[in-house]
């Protein structure tokens, strides 16, 4: 897309504010490569926001607030932060693709020595380099790979076609020299057996492939700069560690890589500087070693002991609640009182974490030889599992592996071919739902996407209060012990409160709709609205995966406070080595439809078995050595 | 803006139609020979036919019937369109190839055509033609709501209901009902502007109400022989039709911009 920003803007000279904003900010020496070079990009005091506010000269607010970087060539600059905190405009600000209604203004704005700022209007705000100039910018100078290849790439064309129109715009090669050209490019970039794959298209790779065919119409041109912007994370650990070598490659290559990544451990591998973002402004900047090893900034800090890599169970990970509802939250570790005390459960002290399931317990859930295909494919492949009342089961594997489908399976939702499920001792899968439904206040269910999980029309109030009727309605399974007798409709209201107030939200989040809320807030309310039956077991299906770091570490430490004050049984299903070894007391690693390895989660972490499980954690990203 | 300009044309429209005495207190089937084809003037606003009966009189008398009607076949629509449509998406695979098949061939007449052979067949008059054009709009209404029903059936929130342990038919009356059906009814303002044009158009063709009545199309049809002499015969009951077609649509369109999402 041309997409050019009709408001480049620029201020001239010495912009008070942009300097004011600038504290971190000085150009680094670079510790490893040669620094005499004239850096690839340069960035000083740059701004960017969007909207103009009607009037000529009135603009929207800064979304970033500031930025000052250098980039080497063969080197790797990372900006990571949040969603919302500018890292990602900054980089699109590079290349002229800010967006529609944007402004710029920057003392300096460079590539390859050039200054891409363009001519500078009358209100000290220019409108940027021409179309035609980008064009030649972008693609030659600049290459930008994105996170999502799928809708990166033309779904009617061959990829090699797509690869060959870089070259055809940017240089003067015949078509033949072309055709070998984006064969050597593919080829550089780990494509197997490119001669075939250049014919396919986009939707007939796989992720990692689509994203190296789009590094390689990235790369097509020779550009000097890279930028990738979240480039691996929407894919799975083992091809985000092939596709992470091949940026080492290409760094090492000599281009200049500037990655932009919310994704610590990721930056870690790659990047040589750092540069930490929030809220538009850099807060902490320097050498990856000093930021991520020894961060000054309480943000950075924050951000590191989010991560929940290594961290053992039990431990929180956020530092202090609020961030997603301010001020309502009770401080982490402080004795939770609560109107509904889990009475009828037993309720752990501390996590069973490590038991392996003793005969003596009946197991809550237990699946036996579980299979389900779908057409050609099978999804689910004899599996067998076992989950304790008040554990939980990790359950750890890559796209297409099946635990979604497993999950399901569980759930009710999705009726095995062959193979059976037992709830609570009694039979549960295959079973007609009518003979199920008085049984299912035993499960509940938490998705990725909780927004897509909630009736648009209903408040977060009635998704509770619905949740809590169903309950009323049934065998009376509920645990009695609401405070406030009189009609249901107070009871029910009260239970509201109490479910709001279980999962960290204020009472006010009843009448919001779910679509005003943050992607943390959903969560919580999702998670109130599994509780609400007084489940004895919740599955969790890639429950923080679309959440920012710090947002998931509130998460995972609500799940588990609320594991340890309900003594209620997780299946956590995620394809993050880190956030299953933090939760759970059992692992199941799956591939292909079956369980490769399955034990204590100690176990399976400290001796991995088998060969897959040991590719997985090898690939799994964590942070350092620095 | 224009919506409010709309709500007041149908404002009127229905005031009109509820209590015509307070807009014109005389009789529309009052004849006068006298004052037969007078032109616009004080006294006869919009001029007198060929009996002399005044038009003002006429075109506000006349907006009951076409109101009702627009608003009655539109309402006949739906009905249909929601069984037809609600068995589609969720009456399984048998049920949905049968309905599917059924609304293609109706598809295949275009709509007037359809209202055409329903009165050829069961006479004209007021009921058949409205009727008639009930049946006409079905099909289009039936097929948005077989698919807004099938995508609603299909939504994460639905399953999310299964698992809270709800029955069919909770999961159906309070979550898939209104969610597939409330934005239908938007389409539903959109369609009354329409029924109320092919009312009228059924009623130019003398299909409709017959001739002395104050209807509309048939004054239409009445006025159209001396279309080069008395123009206002048909100039201001077709003024009447186009306007209250229009605001229905401007309502209706601004609606859809409001609806949910």
């Amino acid at each position: 897309m041309s997409g050019d920003a009709p408001l480049q803007r620029r201020k001239v000279g010495g912009d008070s504010e942009s300097h004011s904003v600038v504290t971190a900010e000085t150009p680094h020496t670079p510790s490893r490569s040669a620094a005499s070079e004239a850096p690839v990009v340069r960035v000083e005091g740059l701004r960017v926001g969007f909207g103009t506010g009607g009037r000529r000269g009135a603009r929207g607010a800064a979304v970033v607030d500031g930025v000052s970087f250098e980039l080497q060539a063969g080197r790797a600059v990372a900006i990571v932060g949040e969603s919302g905190s500018g890292k990602s405009v900054t980089a699109r600000a590079l290349v002229g693709l800010a967006g529609p209604g944007s402004w710029m203004t920057a003392d300096a704005l460079e590539v390859g020595g050039a200054s891409v700022l363009g001519s500078t209007g009358r209100d000290g705000i220019a409108r940027g380099l021409s179309a035609a100039a980008w064009r030649r910018i972008r693609g030659r100078q600049i290459g930008l790979v994105v996170q999502d290849a799928l809708v990166s790439l033309d779904p009617l064309r061959p990829i090699g076609r797509e690869i060959g129109d870089a070259l055809r715009l940017h240089t003067s090669l015949s078509p033949v020299q072309r055709e070998v050209r984006v064969r050597e490019l593919l080829e550089s970039v780990g494509m197997p057996d490119p001669a075939e794959r250049m014919r396919q298209r986009s939707g007939e790779l796989s992720g990692g492939l689509r994203q190296r065919a789009l590094i390689a119409s990235a790369l097509a041109a020779d550009p000097s700069v890279l930028i990738a912007d979240e480039p691996t994370t929407a894919l799975d650990s083992t091809v985000q560690a092939r596709i992470l070598e091949q940026f080492e490659s290409i760094k090492a290559n000599g281009t200049g890589l500037l990655f932009i990544s919310h994704d610590l451990a990721v930056v870690s591998r790659i990047a040589d500087e750092v540069l930490v973002m929030r809220a538009g402004r850099v807060v902490e900047s320097g050498p990856v070693e000093q930021v991520l090893g020894d961060p000054r900034h309480e943000y950075t800090k924050t951000l590191l002991r989010a991560v929940p890599t290594g961290v053992p169970r039990g431990v929180p990970l956020s530092v202090r609640w609020g961030a997603d509802a301010a001020g309502t939250e009770p401080t982490e570790g402080e004795p939770f009182s609560t109107a509904r005390p889990a009475a009828d459960h037993p309720t752990p002290t501390a996590h069973l974490a490590g038991a392996t399931t003793s005969p003596a317990v009946t197991p809550l859930v237990e699946a036996t030889a579980v299979s389900k295909r779908f057409g050609s494919r099978t999804a689910v492949d004899a599996v067998s599992l076992v989950i304790a009342p008040g554990t939980t089961l990790g359950l750890v594997g890559e796209s297409g592996s099946g635990k979604t489908t497993l999950g399901r399976i569980i759930l009710g939702l999705t009726t095995p071919d062959s193979g059976t499920v037992t709830l609570d001792g009694a039979p549960w899968a295959p079973l007609r739902e009518r003979d199920r439904r008085a049984r299912r206040p035993v499960l509940g269910a938490v998705y990725q996407d909780a927004l897509s999980s909630f009736d648009p029309r209903l408040t977060v109030g009635r998704i509770l209060e619905d949740a809590l009727r169903g309950q009323d309605s049934g065998s009376g399974a509920g645990s009695g012990a609401d405070a406030g007798a009189g009609s249901v409709a107070g009871v029910i209201r009260d239970g509201v409160a109490g479910l709001l107030h279980e999962v960290g939200l204020s009472p006010e989040t009843a009448s919001a709709r779910p679509l005003q809320l943050s992607g943390g807030q959903r969560q919580r309310v999702s998670i109130a609205r599994a509780l609400a039956p007084r489940p004895r077991i919740v599955v969790l299906d890639e429950p923080v995966s679309a959440l920012d770091v710090s947002i998931q570490a509130q998460i995972l430490d609500l799940l588990d406070r609320l594991q340890r004050e309900r003594g209620v049984a997780y299946l956590f299903i995620s394809h993050d080595l880190g956030v299953v070894q933090h939760m759970s007391d059992q692992v199941a690693v799956m591939k292909d439809g079956r369980i490769v390895e399955q034990g204590p989660s100690a176990d399976v972490f400290a001796r991995p078995q088998h060969p897959y499980t040991r590719a997985l954690f090898d690939a799994a990203p964590r942070i350092g050595p620095l | 803006m224009a919506q409010w300009v709309a709500i007041g044309v149908l404002a009127l429209l229905l005031l009109a139609a509820v209590l015509p005495g307070v807009l014109a207190p005389g009789d529309p089937l009052a004849i006068d020979p006298a004052q037969a084809f007078l032109s616009p003037r004080w006294g006869h606003p919009f001029g007198t036919d060929e009996s002399g009966r005044d038009i003002y009189t006429r075109v506000v008398h006349g907006a009951a019937p076409s109101l009702v009607i627009g608003v009655a076949a539109t309402a006949i629509g739906i009905l249909l369109a929601l069984v037809l449509g609600l068995a589609a998406a969720l009456g399984g695979r048998v049920v949905d190839f049968g309905v599917s098949r059924l609304l293609e061939v109706l598809f295949a007449f275009p709509g007037l055509l359809l209202a055409l052979l329903v009165i050829t067949v069961y006479g004209p008059g007021i009921v058949t033609s409205t009727i008639a054009v009930g049946l006409a709009t079905a099909p289009g209404y039936a097929r948005i709501i077989r698919s807004q029903t099938r995508s609603v059936a299909s939504a994460p929130y639905i399953e999310a209901a299964v698992v809270l342990g709800r029955s069919r038919g909770r999961i159906l009356v309070q979550h898939i009902l209104p969610n597939a059906v409330v934005p239908v009814f938007v389409l539903v303002t959109l369609g009354v502007g329409q029924a109320i044009v092919w009312a009228a158009a059924l009623s130019y063709l003398g299909l409709g109400a017959e001739p002395p009545a104050a209807e509309w199309g048939a004054m239409l049809f009445a006025g159209k022989n001396y279309l080069a002499t008395a123009w206002w015969m048909t100039f201001f009951p077709g003024l009447a039709i186009v306007l209250s077609a229009v605001a229905a649509t401007v309502l209706g369109r601004a609606l859809q911009r409001r609806g949910p999402r």
